[in-house]
């Protein structure tokens, strides 16, 4: 659906993009995670043809982006990281707005997508600005599907909402999906992740890491071991004192170790005895996708935080 | 003692804050200049080169030498002769011309004898401008008489001149301000208004969405002018009839040529409005540019508070393109001197021109810059 | 010991109840995460229990001072990081540091001894000469955490202090609240993510400007019964 060949992009003496390449198959969601301007929405505002000036190729549908835009807006939807709609218009009328500019009918999501617009019914006639971040997001995602794309683009659909509505708005996502829709979705919550076909990592423009989650999970070469105890912060600094354990970071109120030669669990045990953190529990963790990442980043990246 | 240093620790942010900001220091630093210098040339209260023509019946050297002083000052411009009484009127309705001096037969003989007196024919379309006329013409008559009683006799008695103004003969103060305001009323709507318009799309993000759908910038600008032609229409027929019933001002031309002209004025500060928002990113910004490059120009060089003759000779070509000043030539013109279509081609022409220039130029501001993350 | 006690706190805009009614308290040296949609009043909160906005009714104890009243003595008592940095964009590293080290009435000597200290724990030094504005979001939320705990505060607020981060700066922000929650300061904070409510002490969730459940993680956890906190914002009722 989506075939993406060394896509790079600068701005002035910025690097936004380097060498970006991937593929998306029909029918399936995409995610692609980073972090602030890791290069998300430069990506996006390529994909949906708003920034014709890159290097590399990238083909919708089999047409490129650069020489085909017309046809690519019919056949794709997005929605915008930022609430881009009318907010002085009600969410009828929005929508309404938007099925006539595509010269459709809004029957097709009362019917098509009647599960999306059933949340959003109670709202019809009231001015868009009073409604919550996830009913705006629920209405946004419905303005993009007003002609019926076959590709759907999510620019950080979930950020600044509500748990609740995060997880709903995935439910509708994988819905669509599984009408055929293709959809590309950028997020920053590491735990949205499990809703993805494919992950993309991008990280200060360029591709950290791509494969399946389930994957990323299964590649994770190391064992991992967890310790936990009273103070986290002085877990952590007497464990990082240690030169075999540098490579242990803070997960929350737990410090993790990933194994290799130099350190094996016992050292580990053996290591907060003598330093008297009795209260330390020592366990094996398998390696959730947090861990695969900052082992991917640690990797790449001196980590911000040096200590003496 | 503390609150000093954190209020000198603010000023000296701010001050690297303004130093590294292009816009900031732009509006801080250079602005101000710009206006001095402008607008210093636009309020010098003088006079200059306005053109005149002479009826002289008396063809003798003391009319022609009455000619040459008017022709000596710095406020007056001799423009040719005339050969008829009828010529007088057209030449004035034309617009062209802003006096006529007619000299009657017999001036110079009977200035000998007793007092002698010349018809000065005034265009008070402009009432300021008529009255800085006048002033002026009080000056070189006085030389003139006391120059003429050096040369013939102490006896001779002083020249008279009898003003008569045309087109406006009450010299209606109310006439002043009303193509002005009519003009500033319709920059801010089809100007300000509309390009604000445009920018919001921006600030909202929803001209992505918009560009993504069959629509384009073209059909965005056409819907929102469409709303702002509306309106500017509606005020301009408001304003219309309030002059006619209030203030007593009947449009002396043809209605068609009256909505022509600013039909083509609004479209004109459509234009120029566009083209700003093409090239700015921010509300903020917008509202600065327009008030620069559209707002104080209109104001101050449209001849809207002081006449374009007036000013100094640098800026008149500056003032005379611009689009506030063919505006209220035309429209002054058409409402007073019932001005037809070759009288007022030039200003047509001239704003024409510019909204087409402007458009092409908003065209490629917009492919550059609207779609820019702002 | 409290560090933070309200009464019945209540903050209205118009007719919008944005805080209703809340009692609580912090205690001292703990971690306190927010939980909530936007809307909810986490931020309304918050700001009352800094001193920035006056509430309407109720009342309430910031480290010994009333929050109605004494709100510029609260002032000096906390440091506060807002979800949008409020870092001087166009200026670099060491001129944010100086300009809010003077705000904060740190005199030189204080502030480079200070400034000396947090750099061996971050790694802003190298970056010290740019401007906020080039720096990536993780090192740029490191600076305004910095700026935040410059003063050395007794209570630390911050709202939504890793969002749009990636994992590796996330940790390295919450190595810096542990460091600082270790050496004593109290840490109040808004999150989104609830992955990071379990790395908190103990949990407020707010709905519609009420506490709907407050607790630790995992009391508040089993309430949902065990399904993970999202539940918590199914329920009808806690």
């Amino acid at each position: 659906m989506i075939v993406a060949r060394h896509i790079s992009k600068s701005y002035r003496k910025q690097r936004a993009l380097h060498d970006i390449s991937f593929q998306v198959p029909e029918g399936s969601i995409f995610g692609i995670m980073g972090a602030n301007g890791a290069g998300k929405s430069t990506l996006f505002e390529i994909m949906t043809t708003l920034l014709p000036n890159f290097k590399g190729e990238l083909k919708i549908c089999g047409m490129d982006v650069r020489l085909h835009k017309k046809e690519i807006h019919q056949v794709i939807g997005y929605v915008p990281g930022r609430f881009s709609l009318y907010e002085e218009l009600t969410t009828e009328e929005n929508l309404s707005f938007f099925a006539r500019i595509y010269g459709c009918s809004v029957t097709h999501i009362h019917k098509n997508h009647a599960s999306l617009w059933e949340s959003l019914s109670p709202f019809a006639a009231s001015q868009t600005r009073y409604l919550s971040g996830g009913m705006k997001q629920k209405l946004a995602v419905c303005c993009a599907l007003v002609h019926d794309p076959a590709i759907l683009f999510l620019d950080e659909p979930t950020t600044g909402i509500d748990p609740r509505s995060r997880h709903e708005l995935w439910q509708e996502l994988s819905k669509l999906r599984k009408r055929g829709v293709t959809i590309l979705a950028s997020t920053h919550y590491l735990s949205e992740v499990n809703n993805m076909d494919q992950v993309l990592f991008l990280h200060q423009g360029e591709q950290l890491l791509l494969d399946t989650p389930q994957r990323l999970l299964d590649d994770y070469d190391r064992e991992l071991v967890s310790v936990t105890g009273l103070h986290p912060y002085k877990l952590f600094t007497e464990l990082k004192n240690n030169a075999k354990m540098h490579t242990c970071y803070l997960s929350g109120k737990s410090v993790r170790i990933p194994l290799d030669d130099q350190i094996k669990e016992d050292d580990i045990r053996s290591f907060c005895r003598n330093a008297r953190l009795t209260s330390a529990v020592v366990q094996r963790v398998s390696p959730g996708i947090e861990d695969v990442f900052i082992r991917h980043l640690s990797q790449i990246k001196q980590p911000v935080t040096s200590w003496k | 003692m503390n609150r000093i240093t954190i209020i000198t620790s603010i000023a000296k942010k701010e001050a690297i804050s303004i130093s590294r900001d292009k816009f900031s220091m732009l509006i801080l630093l250079i602005m101000p200049a710009v206006i001095v210098v402008m607008f210093g040339y636009a309020l010098s209260f003088e006079l200059n080169e306005i053109p005149f023509t002479v009826l002289d019946q008396d063809n003798t050297p003391m009319s022609q030498e009455l000619v040459e002083y008017m022709h000596i000052s710095p406020a007056f411009y001799f423009n040719g002769y005339l050969n008829q009484v009828e010529e007088i009127y057209a030449s004035l309705s034309r617009g062209t011309e802003k006096l006529v001096l007619f000299i009657p037969k017999g001036f110079s003989s009977q200035a000998m004898h007793n007092m002698t007196e010349v018809d000065l024919f005034v265009d008070a379309t402009d009432p300021l401008m008529a009255t800085a006329i006048e002033n002026n013409l009080a000056n070189i008559f006085r030389d003139f008489t006391s120059r003429q009683t050096e040369k013939y006799s102490p006896d001779i008695q002083a020249a008279g001149y009898k003003v008569s103004y045309l087109f406006n003969p009450d010299l209606k103060n109310q006439v002043v301000p009303i193509p002005g305001l009519l003009m500033i009323i319709l920059v801010l709507i089809s100007a300000i208004m509309l390009s604000l318009s445009i920018n919001r799309e921006k600030e909202l993000g929803t001209n992505r969405l918009l560009m993504l759908t069959p629509a384009g910038i073209h059909e965005i600008v056409a819907g929102k002018g469409m709303v702002y032609l509306g309106i500017s229409l509606f005020h301009l027929f408001s304003i219309w009839v309030l002059t006619e019933w209030i203030f007593n001002i009947h449009v002396a031309g043809s209605p068609a040529m009256f909505i022509l002209i600013c039909l083509v004025f609004i479209f004109n500060s459509m234009a120029l409005g566009l083209l700003i928002a093409a090239w700015v990113r921010t509300e903020l910004e917008l509202l600065v540019g327009c008030w620069f490059f559209l707002f104080t120009p209109n104001l101050f060089l449209s001849g809207f508070i002081f006449p374009v003759s007036t000013m100094a000779q640098i800026i008149q070509p500056l003032a005379e393109i611009s689009p506030g000043a063919s505006f209220i030539e035309a429209y002054r013109g058409v409402v007073f001197r019932a001005t037809g279509l070759t009288e007022n081609a030039w200003a047509l022409i001239n704003l024409t021109i510019q909204s087409t220039v402007a458009y092409g130029l908003a065209r490629i501001g917009f492919r550059k810059n609207y779609l820019k993350r702002i | 010991m409290e560090i933070i006690t309200t009464h019945e706190l209540g903050k209205s805009f118009g007719s919008l109840k944005a805080v209703d009614r809340v009692s609580m308290f912090v205690e001292e040296g703990e971690i306190l995460g927010i939980l909530g949609a936007n809307g909810a009043g986490k931020t309304t909160l918050i700001k009352m229990l800094c001193g920035t906005l006056k509430p309407n009714e109720g009342s309430g104890q910031v480290a010994g001072f009333d929050i109605a009243a004494e709100s510029g003595s609260i002032r000096h008592q906390i440091g506060y990081m807002s979800q949008s940095v409020s870092l001087l964009e166009n200026m670099t590293v060491t001129e944010n540091i100086e300009f809010y080290g003077s705000i904060y009435r740190m005199n030189r000597k204080q502030l480079t001894t200070r400034w000396n200290e947090l750099q061996g724990m971050v790694n802003l030094g190298s970056h010290r000469h740019k401007l906020a504005s080039e720096l990536p979001s993780g090192l740029r939320q490191m600076l305004a955490f910095v700026i935040s705990v410059l003063h050395s505060p007794r209570l630390l607020f911050l709202d939504e202090p890793t969002s749009g981060l990636d994992p590796l700066s996330r940790t390295d922000i919450w190595q810096q609240i542990y460091r600082t929650a270790y050496q004593g300061t109290t840490v109040v904070m808004s999150t989104h993510y609830l992955d990071e409510a379990w790395y908190c002490d103990r949990l407020i969730l707010m709905e519609n400007g009420r506490i709907k459940a407050q607790g630790s993680p995992e009391y508040l956890d089993s309430l949902a019964g065990g399904k993970g906190l999202v539940q918590l914002f199914f329920m009808s009722q806690p």
